[in-house]
C-alpha cells in the first residue's frame, strides 16, 4: 500500500512539474501578442510560478506571525468573560 | 389584456404560511416545490415586467425584472431548491418556514423596485436568517444568532435612515437606481447599511461568528442569500464607486488570512465567503461592463460552489459531530464521494480550469487589468493563491487524509449526496461551457478564458502553491482555539459595558425599590399609629385602643394651644 502511494504521489508530481515547464516554455516561445491588453508581469515567463509561491509563502508567514503574535487566544477567551 | 406578474419571492412566502398546514412528512418535499415553483415564476417573467402596488401615498414597485435581477433570481431560487433536497431528511418546520421566508425575502429584495419593498425583504431576510443560526439550539448558537441579529439591526437602521434622507430629498420618491458616486448623505448611508450585509472589513464579524454556528442545512441558506443580495444591491445602486474596489480588494486578503488560522471547517468556509464576496465588490466597484459582469458571474458561481462547500463540511460534522480540523482527519476511505465532491468545489473556488469559479474570478480580475487597477488585479491573484491554500488544500487534507484518527462517520442520508451532486454537476456545467452562463449576464460577455497564455498563468501559479503549501503544511497543522477579529471591540468590553449600563443600572432600580416601599411600609405603618414611633425608636404596627389613645386632657390641651396661637396670630395681624 505504501509502495502504490509512493509511486502515485511520484508520478502526480511528475505530472504537474511536466505542466509547468510545459506552461513555461509556451510563454517563452509565445509571448503575448500585442493586440491583447497585457499587464507588465504577463510579459515575464515564469512570473506566475514565482508568485504563485513566494505568495503562498508569504501569506502563511504572515498569517502564521500574526496569529502568534496577538490573534490566536485559548478557546474559552470569550466565555471567560 | 392585462399581464399578471407576480414576484418569484411571493412562491417562497406563500410556502413558508402553507407548510407547517401539510403533513410533516411532506413538509420537506413541499420545500422544494415552492423553490422550483419559484424558480419557474423568474423564467416566466419577461424582462420589464413590473407589479406595482398603490400603497398609503407612495407606488410601491414590488416586481421590476431585468437582466440584473434575473440572474440573481435564477441561482436564489435553484439554490433554495438544492438546498431544501439537502434538507429533505429533516423534520423541522421552524427551521423550513425560517429558511422558505429567508429565500423569500433574497428573491423579493432582487426584484424590488422601490426602497420600501427592498427595506422589507431586507428586514425579512435578516430576521429569518437568525432562526437558521438559533435552530441549532446551544448557547453558543443563541449567543452567536443574538450578535447576528444586532449587526443585522444595526444595517437595517442605518439602510432606514438613508431611505428616509433620500425621500426627503427626492420629495417622497423611492424608486431604486444607481446612485452618482459619493451624491448624498442618503446614498452613504445606504451603502454603509448594504456594506454590513455584504461583509465588508471591518463590518464583516457577524459571518464567521454565526455561519459556523448554524445549523447543518440552515448554513448551506446562510452561504447563498444574505452576503450575495448585497453585492446585487451594491451593483445596483453603486457601480462605479472607487471606494469599493479597495473595500473589496481588503476583503479578498483579509478573509485569506484569518482562513489560516481557523480550526473550525465552517469557520475557514465563512472567512472564504468574506474573500470571495471582496471580488464581487472589487468589480462593482471598478463599474465597467466587465467589471459588473465579472462581479455577478461570480456571484452566481460562489452560490454554487459555497453552497456545495458547506453542504461538505455540514455532512462532516452530520456525521461525525466534529467540526474542528485538529479532531478530523482520515475520513478518505470512509466518504470517498463526500471528498469527491468537496473537492469539486475546492476546485472551483481555486479558479482550477473546467470549473466555474476559473470562468467568473478570470473576468474579474482581467476587468480588473483592462480598467489600469494593476495593483487591484494583482492583490486579487494573491487573494486566489491563499484561496487555494486553504480551501482547496489545508481543509481537506487534514479533514479527509492526515493522521487517521479512527472516526467511524455515520451513513450520511442519501438526499445530502444528490443534492451535492446535483449542485457540483452544475458547478462543473457552467465551467466547461461558460456560455451558458453569459447568456444571463447582465452585459453581453465576449471573454474566453480558455486561451493558452491564461491557463499557463493559472496552472504555474496553482502548482507552486501546492509546492508551498507541501513545504510548509507542518507549520499548518490545525490548532483549536479562538482567532480574534473585530469583534474584540465589542465583545471584550462586553461585561465592563454590561456591568456599567446593565448591572449598575439594575442595581441603582433594585435600591430604589427597596428604600421606596421601606419608606411606603413606614409611612403607612406611622400614619395608623404614630406614638410608638418616638417612644421606643420604631413604628408598632399593631393598634390598641386603650394603650395609645390619647386622653382627653391632653386633647383639650392641644386644642386651647391651637386657638391661641391663632388668635395671637390674628391680634398681631389687626395692629
Amino acid at each position: 500500500m505504501t509502495i502504490v502511494r509512493t509511486i502515485l504521489r511520484a508520478a502526480l508530481a511528475t505530472a504537474l512539474a511536466g505542466l509547468v515547464f510545459l506552461s513555461l516554455a509556451f510563454q517563452i516561445f509565445h509571448p503575448p501578442g500585442e493586440s491583447r491588453h497585457v499587464s507588465w508581469w504577463e510579459s515575464i515567463p515564469g512570473f506566475f510560478a514565482l508568485f504563485g509561491f513566494i505568495g503562498c509563502l508569504a501569506l502563511i508567514a504572515l498569517a502564521l506571525g500574526l496569529g502568534r503574535a496577538f490573534l490566536r487566544k485559548n478557546a474559552r477567551y470569550y466565555d471567560d468573560d | 389584456m392585462t399581464e399578471i406578474v407576480i414576484p418569484p419571492g411571493a412562491a417562497l412566502w406563500a410556502g413558508a404560511l402553507i407548510l407547517p398546514l401539510l403533513r410533516r412528512r411532506v413538509r420537506a418535499a413541499a420545500f422544494v416545490f415552492f423553490s422550483l415553483a419559484s424558480l419557474a415564476l423568474v423564467f416566466a417573467l419577461p424582462d420589464g415586467a413590473r407589479c406595482d402596488v398603490r400603497f398609503l401615498d407612495q407606488t410601491l414597485i414590488l416586481c421590476r425584472a431585468d437582466a440584473l435581477s434575473r440572474l440573481f433570481g435564477i441561482i436564489f431560487a435553484f439554490i433554495a431548491a438544492a438546498g431544501g433536497l439537502y434538507a429533505l431528511h429533516l423534520r423541522d418546520t421552524g427551521q423550513q418556514c425560517a429558511a422558505l421566508l429567508y429565500a423569500g425575502g433574497a428573491l423579493g429584495a432582487v426584484y424590488a423596485g422601490d426602497f420600501f419593498t427592498f427595506f422589507v425583504c431586507w428586514e425579512a431576510m435578516a430576521a429569518a436568517s437568525t432562526f437558521l443560526v438559533w435552530a441549532a439550539r446551544n448557547r453558543e448558537a443563541r449567543r452567536a444568532g443574538f450578535r447576528y441579529l444586532l449587526y443585522h439591526l444595526f444595517g437595517g437602521g442605518l439602510l432606514l435612515l438613508g431611505i428616509f434622507f433620500l425621500g426627503a430629498q427626492n420629495g417622497g420618491g423611492l424608486e431604486i437606481s444607481a446612485f452618482a458616486p459619493g451624491s448624498s448623505a442618503a446614498a452613504w448611508l445606504i451603502l454603509l447599511g448594504v456594506a454590513v450585509n455584504a461583509a465588508v472589513v471591518p463590518l464583516h464579524t457577524w459571518l464567521p461568528d454565526a455561519y459556523p454556528r448554524a445549523t447543518v442545512t440552515g448554513a448551506v441558506f446562510l452561504s447563498a442569500f444574505t452576503t450575495k443580495a448585497a453585492v446585487y444591491a451594491l451593483a445596483r445602486m453603486f457601480p462605479g464607486w472607487d471606494v469599493l474596489i479597495w473595500a473589496g480588494v481588503a476583503m479578498t486578503l483579509y478573509g485569506v488570512v484569518y482562513a489560516v488560522l481557523s480550526d473550525d471547517i465552517r469557520g475557514i468556509l465563512a472567512y472564504h465567503i468574506v474573500s470571495q464576496v471582496g471580488f464581487m465588490v472589487a468589480g462593482v466597484g471598478l463599474g465597467t461592463e466587465m467589471g459588473l459582469n465579472g462581479a455577478t458571474a461570480h456571484a452566481f458561481s460562489h452560490i454554487l460552489y459555497k453552497a456545495l462547500l458547506f453542504m461538505a463540511a455540514g455532512l462532516v460534522l452530520h456525521t461525525t459531530g466534529r467540526r474542528n480540523l485538529s479532531e478530523l482527519g482520515g475520513l478518505g476511505k470512509r466518504q470517498p464521494a463526500a471528498l469527491i465532491l468537496y473537492m469539486i468545489a475546492a476546485f472551483s473556488i481555486s479558479g482550477v480550469p473546467f470549473f466555474n469559479g476559473f470562468i467568473s474570478k478570470s473576468i474579474t480580475v482581467s476587468a480588473a487589468g483592462e480598467a489600469g487597477r494593476q495593483a487591484a488585479a494583482l492583490l486579487m491573484l494573491l487573494a486566489s493563491v491563499g484561496t487555494f491554500l486553504s480551501v482547496g488544500l489545508k481543509l481537506p487534507v487534514f479533514t479527509w487524509f492526515s493522521r487517521d484518527r479512527g472516526l467511524k462517520p455515520e451513513r450520511a442520508p442519501w438526499n445530502m449526496y444528490l443534492a451535492m451532486g446535483v449542485t457540483a454537476a452544475v458547478c462543473i456545467l457552467h465551467g466547461i461551457k461558460p456560455g451558458l452562463l453569459y447568456r444571463w449576464l447582465p452585459y453581453a460577455a465576449d471573454y474566453h478564458p480558455y486561451s493558452r497564455v491564461h491557463l499557463s498563468e493559472t496552472v504555474q501559479l496553482l502548482v507552486l502553491t501546492l509546492a508551498a503549501f507541501w513545504m510548509c503544511r507542518r507549520l499548518l497543522e490545525p490548532h483549536a482555539g479562538t482567532v480574534l477579529d473585530f469583534d474584540w471591540f465589542f465583545r471584550r468590553p462586553a461585561a465592563f459595558f454590561r456591568f456599567l449600563f446593565v448591572d449598575t443600572t439594575g442595581r441603582f432600580f433594585d435600591g430604589t425599590a427597596r428604600a421606596s416601599l421601606a419608606a411606603v411600609r413606614g409611612l403607612a405603618a406611622l400614619s395608623r399609629n404614630p406614638y410608638p414611633a418616638p417612644a421606643r425608636g420604631g413604628v408598632e404596627a399593631g393598634y390598641a385602643q386603650d394603650r395609645h389613645r390619647p386622653s382627653t386632657r391632653t386633647l383639650v390641651s392641644i386644642i386651647l394651644a391651637v386657638f391661641s396661637v391663632l388668635a395671637a396670630l390674628a391680634l398681631l395681624a389687626v395692629r
